[in-house]
């Protein structure tokens, strides 16, 4: 029975302080800034483990082929690894190969031209081109690299996934491989005119940056002449002064102050007469 | 011995110099002749017979003086002051030095370094490079972080800007020296004027982000003018 009961005041407790509208609006806005701020840093750390990624495939990709003559596993993997890749990391892995003495095509085992021709190659070769060890791992890595997408990795629709072929030369052997699928020609998916859109980056899902050209056509608004004078509607005349029709250009000043008082104005001027004549029904 | 050799010879002794001037200058503990090493010198101890330089001979390493460490000791935290012996580690450690014998470095040589600096636990690394390294070599260095690794190419090394007329002297300022700076002139340290880590002075002493530099400059007017940078 010595259990201890917690004693309960009898006196009004002091309540906690409301929340002003203040307080809450202040907190609102704090958990949003925070919010803000964490998808920000989620995104910056996405890109750098992205990025990381990249970094460890340019280096499984540096020691293939496992042997003289690339096998179908090589071949597959490179064509996993490379998807992340841009145009440019491709580049890379080309020039790291150069100094590692292969050359630049990840299935080739040869060593790269530059090596024969050491420092002359930059002159001997163009630009990029010593990496290899021939023209052909030059086209072949080329026929890739124009494949890869060029936004990077961590912009991409996670969705969908880019699908790398190899250049012709290099395919027989992966049709070999068990799971040999009916191949599909690069130029029949081309034929499409849904991919054609994609790869012209007009859809968002798209693998390439968005481009100036769309097909959406904005027409510019038109707006219609308007005479500048409110009174009339018909068109403006060459004599005009800025929208204004100056009405009696041969009266002189003195005639302008009869020209309302007409009636008691009897003495028949010449000029008047025409004036009147002009504006005919003035004095009826 | 041919006239090419000997000028990679002296290209080389001028760089070795440089080098442990900048490490002289950190605060590592290297000793005057070492960091004056002659010519002739140079030539005994790092040519081979032929008269051509050996950059591997050329690596070596550095311990921090006892001014080094406590000024990288970082204060105790006002939470953790009961167990602050633990707390107080000082952020700095063995320095490496090595010399690139390739022309042009790619991964695998950074890698190799860096594994180098793993397995023989060396704080801090410097790769001194002929040529620029590839940009994803370069990417290999945040990762290893805390181990900081510094790359230098040959040619920046050629001469010790911090010995240059028109450079003002950088020292480093302590963690005590810092909050007693930020307390006098009642600022927070976002309020300083900065300094990048690219900048050339800023690799030179090897200032991580967050550090403050105190910059002493001459004067017309006052004769001595002190400022003070924050590395971002």
């Amino acid at each position: 029975m010595a259990t201890k009961v917690p004693v309960k005041s009898i006196l009004k407790q002091p309540a906690p302080p409301k929340p002003t509208d203040e307080d809450k609006a202040k907190a609102e806005k704090d958990r949003h800034n925070l919010n803000l701020a964490l998808q920000h840093a989620y995104l910056i750390q996405h890109q750098k483990d992205v990025q990381a990624q990249i970094l460890t495939s340019i280096e499984t990709l540096l020691d293939l082929p496992s042997s003289p003559i690339f096998t179908a596993q090589d071949a597959n993997t490179l064509i996993s690894l490379v998807q992340q890749f841009q145009p440019s990391d491709l580049d890379a892995l080309a020039e790291e190969r150069r100094i590692d003495g292969r050359c630049g095509y990840a299935l080739c085992a040869n060593a790269p031209r530059y090596a024969k021709l050491g420092e002359s190659a930059s002159w001997k070769l163009s630009k990029g081109a010593s990496d290899f060890c021939s023209a052909a791992c030059a086209r072949k890595s080329l026929y890739v690299k124009t494949q890869l997408g060029e936004v990077p990795a961590w912009e991409r629709d996670p969705t969908r996934t880019l699908t790398i072929k190899l250049h012709q030369d290099d395919r027989p052997v992966e049709d070999q491989a068990p799971d040999g699928k009916s191949r599909v020609s690069g130029r029949q998916v081309a034929n499409d005119g849904n991919d054609l859109a994609l790869e012209r980056g007009e859809k968002t899902a798209s693998l390439r940056p968005a481009q100036v050209m769309t097909d959406r056509i904005v027409e510019k608004r038109t707006v219609a002449h308007k005479p500048l004078s409110s009174l009339s509607n018909t068109a403006v005349s060459h004599t005009a002064i800025e929208g204004y029709e100056p009405r009696r250009t041969a009266l002189s000043g003195k005639r302008e102050d009869s020209d309302d008082s007409d009636d008691d104005d009897n003495d028949d001027d010449h000029d008047d007469k025409m004036a009147e004549e002009l504006f005919d029904g003035v004095d009826e | 011995m041919s006239d090419e050799s000997s000028r990679e010879l002296s290209r080389l002794w001028r760089i070795l110099r440089t080098v442990k001037q900048m490490c002289a200058d950190r605060g590592y503990e290297l000793t005057e002749e070492e960091c004056n090493i002659s010519l002739a010198d140079f030539r005994a101890q790092y040519a081979d017979e032929s008269g051509a330089p050996q950059r591997t001979r050329m690596a070596f390493t550095a311990r921090p003086t006892d001014d080094m460490v406590t000024k990288y000791t970082p204060l105790p935290r006002p939470a953790a002051r009961n167990n602050a012996a633990d707390e107080l580690v000082p952020q700095i450690g063995l320095i490496h030095v090595e010399f690139a014998n390739e022309p042009s470095v790619g991964i695998k040589h950074l890698k190799a370094f860096a594994q180098l600096l793993n397995e023989k636990v060396y704080w801090t690394g410097i790769y001194v490079s002929q040529a620029a390294p590839t940009p994803s070599a370069l990417k290999i260095v945040p990762s290893l972080l805390p181990t900081v690794m510094e790359i230098f190419k040959e040619d920046d090394l050629l001469v010790n800007i911090s010995r240059h007329e028109l450079v003002p002297k950088h020292t480093l300022l302590s963690a005590e020296d810092k909050k007693r700076l930020l307390e006098r002139y009642r600022l927070k340290e976002t309020q300083l004027p900065r300094i990048r880590m690219d900048d050339p002075m800023a690799r030179y002493l090897g200032l991580r982000r967050g550090q403050v530099v105190k910059i002493i400059r001459k004067s017309e007017t006052a004769g001595r003018y002190a400022s003070y940078r924050w590395t971002i």
